[in-house]
């Protein structure tokens, strides 16, 4: 069995004149919650409607549970659930739809169901149509833990959400099903959010992957150093992403050997004020800001 | 279970047009038919094409509206990335979808031309029925039974076209568009069907209701040549609809 759950190769799909993916290389390590992120319009949902089958690549290729949506779109429809737009059937209540999903996917669970029901206080007897757009979005997730999928493919899932739900949601998700070895793949903007819950990151800006790795070592890895000192020669050094000159202090962003690049700017006599860690919304913004090319910090063996 | 969804969406359009159709049918057999003195038993051919073309409005409307369930409102609602994630084939919901809705129109028109028959049974009676429920049309004696079954036949042939018609134009023009685009291809069809002999003479198209009967200027001179044809002509166009529909929709990115 393949260490990969999702794997795209050179994947690209083209509306017209845009490039909403282009040539995107992403690997999702079989149980892992993996943090989805790029700003809106980077080409997260579309790479996700590709993984579902929804839409058809216009070049490269991808495999989902080592099938291929384009050929085995219903064997991967019945081991994935999938939370893409956040609309179901408006005529039809919770437990109709409940009713509806159960034949389709033969491990699912109504005992789940109920529970996610309860714990969310999602209201099963009203249309989907008349729900709150919170409760929309709880009866989507409800549907998709309960089918008792391998793979969950969230898009944006707490999007709407009030702070409490996201907790109670990103609980729910974490526990009863990250918990018990599957994976999550979790498309988001909200940094805070895919920080306190994912294990791998990839970071999508114009259709390409600029980042993938796993989340520890991308925190190990950013450092922001400040130092004091003129003329030091830095150029050509590979491990900066950034460099901003301020009033006699230059501010670097580097991606890993922090510690050998503050020694080589003291070694020029400079002053190393600090050398400190970033968060994720940091390093989000600092890779997407550069936008270069993809390296990964870690190729999965 | 998308059966029951399929069921689930239209059943108020069969339960209701069952319903009308039902209290008509006690109002006919309530009615006591009364013709006038010695009207002739020959000329009861001649209100037969009639029965056949007034079912045509009814039956077309309830068509259409059955039309617009299915995928293609499923995709106007942006239901289309929920639907399509369910572990199916495209063409399962196409032929699921399609086939509810030519299931729910054959008891509408059983129904319909239930009455019919119990109308046409009591006009015979009214006029003597000499032939024991037959009648002679261009030298043929036809029964009452053949009669209600080639209303019943050219009914569900013209249902299903405009059903179908009706089903794959939503899916085309995702929901909205697609119902006024269906109504616009059928009265479109219509006008055409009167304007073209009026400007090209010996030009006819094909009616969009089977004809039954061959007519001349005054009579009902016999039953239609290569009935079987016509018949099997019209299945042959109403099934390319969801054929045309399952090709579309696969062919299509569902991005919404």
């Amino acid at each position: 069995m393949s260490d990969l759950v999702i794997e795209t190769h050179c994947l690209q799909k083209q509306y017209g004149h845009t490039q909403a993916v282009d040539g995107l290389e992403m690997r999702v390590p079989r149980g892992s919650v993996y943090g989805f992120l790029g700003r809106n319009g980077a080409g997260k949902t579309t790479t996700i409607r590709l993984l579902a089958g929804l839409i058809q690549p216009t070049a490269g290729h991808a495999r989902v549970l080592a099938l291929d949506p384009r050929t085995d779109r219903i064997a991967v429809l019945e081991r994935t659930g999938f939370v893409i737009e956040k609309v179901l059937l408006p005529s039809m209540t919770g437990n109709d739809l409940v009713r509806f999903n159960r034949g389709f996917f033969p491990h699912w669970s109504d005992v789940l169901a109920r529970k996610y029901a309860d714990a969310l206080e999602i209201p099963m007897k009203q249309k989907f149509g008349k729900l709150s757009s919170g409760n929309q979005t709880k009866l989507c997730l409800l549907l998709a833990l309960s089918q008792g999928a391998e793979l969950l493919v969230l898009d944006e899932p707490t999007a709407g959400l009030d702070p409490i739900v996201t907790d109670q949601l990103l609980r729910i998700i974490i526990d009863d099903f990250a918990g018990e070895g599957r994976t999550l793949l979790l498309s988001s903007h909200h940094l805070s959010e895919v920080e306190r819950v994912a294990d791998w990151i990839g970071i999508i800006e114009h259709g390409k992957l600029l980042l993938e790795a796993r989340l520890d070592d991308v925190r190990a890895s950013f450092r922001r150093v400040r130092a004091l000192g003129e003329n030091l020669r830095v150029s050509g050094r590979k491990e900066i992403l950034q460099t901003r000159t301020g009033e006699g202090t230059t501010e670097y962003v580097l991606r890993g050997n922090a510690e050998g690049f503050a020694a080589s700017l003291r070694n020029q006599g400079a002053t190393v004020l600090d050398v400190s860690p970033m968060n994720l919304q940091e390093i989000f913004l600092e890779v997407v800001e550069k936008g270069e090319a993809n390296v990964p910090m870690e190729v999965l063996a | 279970m998308y059966l029951w969804k399929c069921w689930r969406d239209t059943r108020d359009v069969l339960c209701v047009s069952l319903l009308l159709i039902g209290i008509l049918l006690v109002f006919v057999l309530r009615q006591n038919i009364v013709l006038a003195p010695h009207a002739p038993f020959e000329k009861i051919p001649l209100i037969l094409p009639f029965f056949l073309t007034i079912q045509a409005f009814p039956v077309s409307f309830v068509a259409w509206l059955l039309g617009t369930f299915g995928v293609g409102r499923d995709l106007g609602d942006r239901g289309g990335s929920y639907l399509f994630t369910r572990p199916r084939s495209r063409a399962y919901f196409v032929w699921c979808d399609w086939g509810i809705g030519m299931a729910q129109l054959v008891p509408i028109l059983v129904l319909l031309n239930v009455v019919l028959g119990v109308l046409l049974h009591k006009i015979f009676v009214a006029v003597g029925d000499p032939l024991h429920g037959s009648v002679v049309i261009g030298g043929r004696l036809v029964t009452l039974a053949f009669i209600v079954w080639l209303n019943f036949g050219a009914a569900l042939l013209l249902a299903g076209l405009v059903y179908s018609l009706t089903y794959f134009s939503t899916v085309l023009l995702k929901h909205a568009r697609g119902i006024i685009y269906a109504a616009g291809v059928l009265v479109g069809y219509l006008f055409l069907e009167q304007v073209v002999p009026h400007y090209w003479r010996g030009i006819q198209l094909p009616r969009l209701m089977l004809q039954g009967f061959i007519q001349s200027s005054r009579d009902v001179i016999g039953i239609s040549d290569h009935l079987g044809i016509s018949v099997a002509t019209r299945v042959a166009i109403i099934l390319l609809f969801p054929l045309a529909t399952q090709f579309v929709l696969q062919k299509s990115d569902i991005d919404r």
